[in-house]
């Protein structure tokens, strides 16, 4: 019973270590600054059911997912999605609600860049 | 060191295989696992570890979910895997590895979908209602002693989940089949749970959510052969403290279920503190 014992607990201590360095990657990323997200993101999402860091994850896995997106970011506490279009890209508000709904959220509102920052 | 803990996982069956013999968990009337979803369950979002929330992971979303639960003589390994069918719908599949000082062995394999039927988004928050059903196959290893058949469960979870504060309640129904004259009794769980986030951290920062749980169970009476067996049975509720701390996409909880009252028809029998350590990952 032990030998069981000393297994199960091994192995869950595996499992636990090795998603350590995943955690530790994460906590010494930087996200990029506030003023750089606000002013140079292609497209702000307003997404309402936004609480908590781990159920925004789908949300980012699924407009990353789109084809003329380069990059995501989130900030909860405002409830809003950045998305960095690739050059010469676009996403209609059709697609982007679509997402938004497949990870289990739903759109309040759309901001385009026009120009020199956001508008909307 | 993912690869190796992959490979412990798959070794694990093997493991537990050898020189199993008859687990006492069927003869517990008070039994620890009562069926899918009737544990600690999968955790989608943020949800209770003792009792079940309302929450579903996202379309064609996929997770994993290792949980460690030591009550008493018996010692738990369930692996969950999760699939996102679509975003109201998430289906589980349940491979409890069990270990008790008579034996090791796969325990009762079970099957649950949920479905989010209902949800109310506002900024910061989401109200749900879902309703989770499952099976239970009964354990093929214990050629001897009766388990019972397969065990159908039915429940109803709520939650409202915000930046700060949780409040989950749930209600579930388990029907446990009689097989080769042992009728095990109904059971029926019920939880609340009120949790809080005491740092509003942001995205890619550590979370760090602290729950309370109170858990209620009713076992009925087993037959065997047409008579009630006497020790069998009873009431238990329980509070259970734990935590829940995830980046992004991995999660590591933890909490510790403790009686606090219990009216079991035997006196004999004492309803154990649990302990659950898990680690999830979705991607």
């Amino acid at each position: 019973m032990e030998k069981m014992t000393r297994g199960l607990t091994l192995s869950f201590l595996l499992l636990a270590a090795s998603v350590t360095p995943i955690v530790a990657q994460e906590a010494g990323s930087k996200p990029a600054a506030e003023a750089e997200v606000v002013d140079s993101a292609d497209i702000v999402l307003g997404v309402d059911g936004l609480a908590c860091p781990f159920c925004a994850y789908g949300l980012e896995k699924k407009l990353k997912a789109l084809d003329a997106t380069d990059r995501v970011e989130v900030k909860l506490n405002e409830g809003e999605v950045f998305i960095f279009l690739k050059a010469g890209e676009t996403l209609d508000d059709a697609i982007l609600t679509e997402a938004v709904k497949d990870a289990g959220f739903v759109v309040r509102g759309i901001r385009r860049r026009s120009g020199a920052k956001v508008e909307g | 060191m993912l690869l190796l803990a992959l490979l412990a996982l798959h070794a694990l069956p093997a493991l537990l295989s050898a020189g199993a013999g008859v687990s006492p968990l069927a003869a517990q009337l008070v039994p620890t696992r009562p069926g899918p979803g009737a544990g600690p369950a999968t955790g989608l979002r943020h949800e209770p570890i003792f009792g079940i929330g309302p929450h579903t992971t996202w379309r064609g979303g996929m997770g994993i979910e290792i949980e460690l639960e030591d009550a008493g003589e018996e010692r738990v390994l369930p692996v969950e895997i999760l699939y996102g069918v679509t975003e109201e719908i998430t289906a589980t599949l349940v491979l409890p590895f069990a270990n008790a000082p008579a034996g090791a062995s796969l325990g009762e394999v079970g099957i649950r979908a949920k479905w989010r039927f209902f949800t109310r988004y506002s900024p910061g928050q989401i109200d749900a209602l879902a309703l989770v059903g499952g099976v239970t196959l009964p354990r093929t290893s214990l050629a001897d002693v009766p388990v019972g058949g397969p065990v159908v469960m039915l429940g109803l979870a709520a939650g409202r989940e915000s930046r700060r504060w949780y409040y989950f309640g749930g209600v579930r129904g388990a029907v446990r089949f009689a097989d080769d004259g042992w009728d095990p009794g109904e059971l029926i769980l019920g939880n609340l749970a009120w949790g809080v986030r005491p740092w509003l951290s942001e995205y890619r920062a550590p979370d760090f959510v602290l729950l309370i749980e109170g858990n209620g169970r009713f076992t009925g009476r087993t037959s065997a052969n047409g008579e009630q067996v006497r020790a069998s049975g009873g009431r238990v509720l329980s509070v259970s403290p734990g935590f829940l701390l995830s980046i992004r996409n991995v999660m590591l909880k933890g909490g510790v279920d403790v009686p606090v009252w219990t009216d079991l028809n035997d006196p004999d029998v004492t309803a154990d503190t649990k302990l659950v350590a898990a680690v999830e990952l979705h991607w």
